[in-house]
């Protein structure tokens, strides 16, 4: 069986947060960008109209839809800008839905349903000044005392890093493990706790209305209950929350890709050169044609994923090629926009220029393209292979979900 | 207490009206953005949710008049919090005029029992006439209060509004049951929210025919003898030049002399 259509509610809740946007966000979007700033109401706004909790059963704070509704949303948020999707990626891909995951029913309680209702956002600690891809070679500690652990360390590229109140903290508590990886565990950090500190980060090429910044730990003390999974877990919730997070990403940049073409649409038909508008121009019609390529197969690698997770099925390979799709080629989509544009898309009287220092981090973050490559390299050689685990993402099930 | 919100599904605010080659009338948007509830009634779909929240409206419901896709129209407004929607729908219908319009939904009014407010827009974005509320008004015996800006008070048997007019606002009182036009200034309309959508998606929406609601006669009484589009505007643009602004100023007055627009 093969079914393609979407139902009216996913589409309905698209068209909702498209609407948000487009009056909300995108009339300031351009000022906010210049002056490195988040618009403070788009934070409580997305709490307020349950788009932080999308995806999440209801039984849990959350509006009770699938994954596939979740990359809809992340598609429509990303075409307005890019800071916006920033903020499900990590507040519900890499975080919400790791505690869905793994967290106990407790920890779901205590932290999942705030954050789904929006009381509370969340943000996700594992990249580090000195490791990003190396995730094993973190330096975050986390030593046991008595019922607590005393978390030491700090984050660097943190979204909403001065905005959340939980932060998924990857540490070792085991200094000496063999492999290191099997020495790191995964605590949610509450930066209410003494001893937590938070800044920003300013100077970014792009999502520059977006918030991100360090957060550091210094003698942290976090009680076992705060911690997610058991010890030497980490690395596996780590990477189960990429996988969740990298649809984020691959959702939100296939919208990215879409604002391109969007906008060089209108641009090509608006445009005259020669007495004629550019829209008439092979060259011009060869980029449009691109753009619609590299939509389209982003969104089929995306919504793929999407139903995989409903199903409850590993997608760890298939995000993994539809984040670097859709990410590599918004990227492209934003240069030729701007080649559309002439020298207009050189300046920030258009869009397409933030588009494309928009689209560069998401190249780097959440596994570079080169991580990626290697993964995807690997399955191919037989040499990588994704074992069950302890605790799967749950499937979608309608009646769960919504009761 | 009731309120009943009549809306109607109209095409988008983008949308080209054209007139085809046999004199039919098309609406299509060039984007091709589907059709909408009214832009007007937004703003009364919104109020009479307000009536329920903040006035103890025990029901909103809302109502429309047309064909199958006019329940995408009543989705939205279930989606955006209305508790209940009823389509009219009868192929007597077809056609109907605005008074035609306002009979069938004068007798829905009624079929829905204690009603105490309905709610309309100033207008919809098609037809534009405006004349749909106060005709309901008049064939269910109601008071009309018209550009309605605020729902000040509800209570004892009577409501009190501010009427936005063309010379500034006036405060009404009237005793209930009345018929209410809003404008744009009365609120902020909500999304639909993803609960809302959720319920409105599954909801199975009653029809209510001519032999349901008792009318006849609905035809309309006017006859579109030939429909067709407005020309296009001509125009030019000519930039006026000089080396001052006092000379610019000079050279546009003399034009416009010239012209014989002052």
């Amino acid at each position: 069986m093969l079914d393609f259509s979407l139902t009216d509610e996913q589409l309905q809740a698209a068209a909702m947060v498209r609407e948000f946007g487009a009056k909300e966000i995108t009339p300031t979007i351009k000022e906010y960008d210049r002056q490195q700033t988040m618009n403070p109401i788009a934070l409580p706004r997305m709490a307020e109209l349950g788009i932080l909790g999308i995806n999440i059963p209801v039984r849990y704070g959350g509006q009770g839809f699938d994954y596939v509704t979740l990359g809809l949303v992340c598609e429509e948020l990303e075409r307005i800008d890019t800071t916006l999707r920033v903020v499900m990626s990590v507040h519900m891909g890499l975080n919400s839905m790791g505690v869905l995951q793994w967290g106990t029913e407790e920890q779901k309680q205590r932290f999942l349903a705030p954050q789904a209702r929006g009381e509370k956002y969340a943000a996700f600690g594992l990249t580090e000044p000195g490791a990003g891809s190396d995730v094993a070679g973190l330096r975050s500690t986390a030593r046991k005392d008595g019922d607590d652990y005393i978390i030491n360390g700090e984050k660097m590229w943190i979204s909403l890093a001065t905005k959340a109140h939980h932060v998924l903290w990857f540490a070792k508590t085991d200094t000496a493990a063999k492999p290191a990886h099997a020495g790191l565990t995964a605590f949610m950090v509450e930066t209410d706790m003494p001893g937590v500190t938070t800044g920003d980060i300013h100077g970014k090429l792009g999502v520059r209305a977006g918030s991100t910044g360090w957060v550091n730990c210094q003698d942290v003390r976090v009680p076992a209950a705060n911690r997610l999974g058991e010890e030497g877990e980490g690395f596996k919730i780590a990477m189960s929350c990429l996988d969740n997070g990298r649809y984020t990403v691959a959702s939100g940049a296939t919208g990215l890709t879409r604002a391109c073409l969007d906008a060089s649409i209108r641009y090509a038909q608006e445009r005259e050169t020669f007495g004629r508008p550019i829209a008439d121009y092979q060259l011009i019609q060869q980029k449009i044609a691109w753009m619609q390529q590299w939509y389209d197969v982003s969104r089929l690698l995306y919504l793929q994923v999407g139903w995989l997770k409903n199903q409850g099925l590993r997608n760890t390979r298939e995000v993994s090629m539809a984040k670097w799709y859709a990410t590599d080629h918004s990227f492209k989509a934003a240069h030729e926009a701007i080649q559309v544009h002439g020298a207009y898309g050189f300046s920030d009287e258009y869009d397409v220029e933030r588009y494309l220092r928009n689209g560069r981090g998401a190249i780097i973050y959440e596994g570079t393209s080169e991580i990626h490559q290697l993964m995807q390299a690997a399955y191919a050689f037989g040499q990588r292979e994704d074992k069950p685990l302890r605790c799967e993402l749950p499937a979608y099930d309608e009646a769960f979900w919504q009761s | 207490m009731k309120v009943v919100v009549c809306t109607k599904q109209t095409p988008s605010t983008t949308a080209d009206l054209t007139v085809r080659p046999d004199g039919s009338v098309s609406w299509d948007d060039p984007g091709g953005k589907p059709n909408v509830v009214n832009p007007w009634d937004e703003y009364s779909i919104e109020e009479g949710i307000r009536l329920k929240e903040n006035h103890g409206a025990s029901d909103v419901i809302a109502l429309t008049m047309g064909g199958d896709e006019s329940q995408e129209a009543l989705k939205t407004a279930l989606a955006m919090g209305c508790t209940e929607a009823i389509l009219l729908s009868d192929a007597a219908f077809a056609g109907a005029d605005t008074l035609g319009t306002a009979k069938v939904l004068a007798a829905a009014i009624n079929k829905v029992g204690d009603v105490q407010i309905a709610i309309f827009g100033k207008s919809a974005i098609d037809g534009d006439t405006g004349q749909t509320a106060v005709q309901t008004a008049r064939k269910l015996g109601w008071t009309p209060l018209t550009f309605v800006s605020a729902i000040t008070a509800v209570g004892n048997g009577q409501i009190t509004v501010e009427r936005l007019l063309d010379d500034g606002k006036e405060t009404v009182t009237a005793p209930l049951p009345v018929v209410i036009s809003t404008v744009k200034e009365i609120n902020e309309p909500r999304y639909p929210s993803f609960m809302g959508i959720r319920k409105a998606s599954r909801a199975t929406i009653p029809v209510w025919g001519a032999g349901d609601l008792g009318v006849d006669g609905v035809g309309s009484k006017v006859d579109w003898s030939k429909v067709y589009a407005l020309p296009a505007r001509e125009g030019s643009v000519e930039i006026i030049d000089g080396d001052s602004v006092q000379q610019k100023a000079a050279k546009l007055v003399a034009k416009l002399f010239e012209e014989k627009v002052i």
